[in-house]
């Protein structure tokens, strides 16, 4: 099997992934320690887009401080939609960032991390490099999360029936 | 925008991590070097030229260790340097670079093949007058993780810094995605691509909600009758 074939095949993962983070979110199970037991929070804010996987282009979108909350989310969830792109929050110890996350690739776009840099041009790089650095390693972090629970079928089982519940209430 | 300022929107790869020692760096600064903006004449053309710039200072073509690699990254530019002659303009001035040729060759008519060269020879003309449209995109580089960013998400830019980086220092460069990152992920089993994979086989894309709906939808018609 070829390299496009295998991206294409795993390509719910990332759907699934974003549906995970919103239902954590509203769930109340946003919170995550990371490997130093530092409080780790996750939540999804101000806008969500929501589409069918095979027609991208009829869109939801859903703008609302908290978009997991919402009733309208909810529905497109229950009407089979899934979250395309999701405005994402992550705090770590004193730090904040904010970003665009697209399903299809999980990649990010737009990351601002809430921090006062050095003044410097030099400095200022290092620095949100190093923030950069950071935020990276902790959507790793959430994305092996996920994964863990994704491979244990019984686990899955567990957290796709705390999802199915969330999305009915 | 880039490194320096602003939100940080890139497009992410996956490349062999860099070996240890001086010499795989020294490597890439002699191969920034060679292919630096305005430096290796088979990279332009009249409309284009590509190099690369110190992420600082995108007039600033010379490289050596301290401008290039951090504690454990390094930073640089990708610079395009794009001319072109609006087709109106053109256009106009050609009209009358055609009267004149016509007065000079003492012709009535130019043929195809006259029109074309005297079309060419006007734009070159303009080419070498127009003054360049220059973006710079910052590149940065965690070697020794194997992972680099481009800020951009242009599809065409990503495509010819890809053929630069290629040509400049002969790595791939792989596109980071939900499937290519596993290799990456620290905390995960050592096959997890192929689990994952497995997952994929016998997985059908159903939304969560979707069973639910299809649940309801069956109950549904059935209250009504």
């Amino acid at each position: 099997m070829d390299l496009a074939t295998k991206i294409e095949r795993t390509g719910f993962l990332g759907y699934e992934f974003l549906a995970w983070l919103a239902a954590r979110t509203e769930l109340g199970l946003g919170i995550l320690a990371d490997e130093k037991d530092a409080t780790l929070e996750v939540w999804l804010e101000k806008r969500l887009a929501l589409t069918e996987i095979d027609v991208p282009a009829e869109q939801t979108v859903i703008r609302s401080n908290e978009p997991s909350t919402s009733f309208e989310t909810k529905t497109a969830l229950r009407l089979g939609k899934w979250i395309r792109e999701a405005q994402v929050a992550v705090i770590h110890n004193d730090l904040e960032w904010h970003f665009q996350v697209a399903a299809p690739d999980l990649k990010l776009r737009g990351v601002k991390c809430k921090t006062e840099f050095k003044k410097d041009e030099e400095g200022a790089v290092i620095d949100r490099v190093a923030q950069l650095e950071d935020l990276l390693a902790l959507w790793d972090l959430f994305y092996e999360r996920f994964l863990a629970l994704r491979l244990d079928p019984d686990a899955w089982s567990a957290e796709v029936t705390r999802v199915e519940q969330w999305i009915l209430q | 925008m880039g490194l320096t300022s602003g939100a940080m929107t890139y497009t992410h790869f996956l490349l062999d991590p860099l070996k240890d020692g001086e010499q795989p760096k020294a490597r890439i600064v002699t191969a920034l070097n060679d292919h630096a903006f305005g430096v290796n004449p088979k990279l332009n053309t009249p409309e284009q030229r590509v190099g690369f710039v110190h992420v600082l200072n995108p007039l600033d073509t010379t490289f050596d260790f301290q401008k290039v690699f951090h504690t454990n990254f390094l930073a640089f530019s990708y610079r395009e340097d794009a001319k072109r002659i609006p087709s109106g303009t053109l256009k106009i001035l050609l009209k009358e670079e055609l009267q004149k040729e016509m007065q000079a060759r003492n012709k009535q008519r130019l043929n195809k093949a006259e029109k074309e060269e005297i079309r060419e020879a006007l734009r070159e003309r303009l080419l070498v007058q127009a003054l360049p449209d220059i973006k710079v995109f910052d590149v940065l580089w965690f070697h020794q993780k194997g992972e680099l960013m481009l800020f951009t998400t242009s599809r065409a830019v990503v495509e010819r810094f890809r053929k630069l980086f290629r040509h400049a220092l002969e790595r791939e460069l792989l596109s980071r995605n939900q499937f290519t990152c596993l290799s990456r992920l620290d905390e995960v089993p050592r096959d997890i691509e192929s689990q994952v994979l497995a997952l994929s086989a016998t997985k059908t894309l159903v939304p969560p909600g979707a069973s639910l709906a299809a649940e309801e939808w069956e109950d549904g018609p059935g209250d009504e009758n």
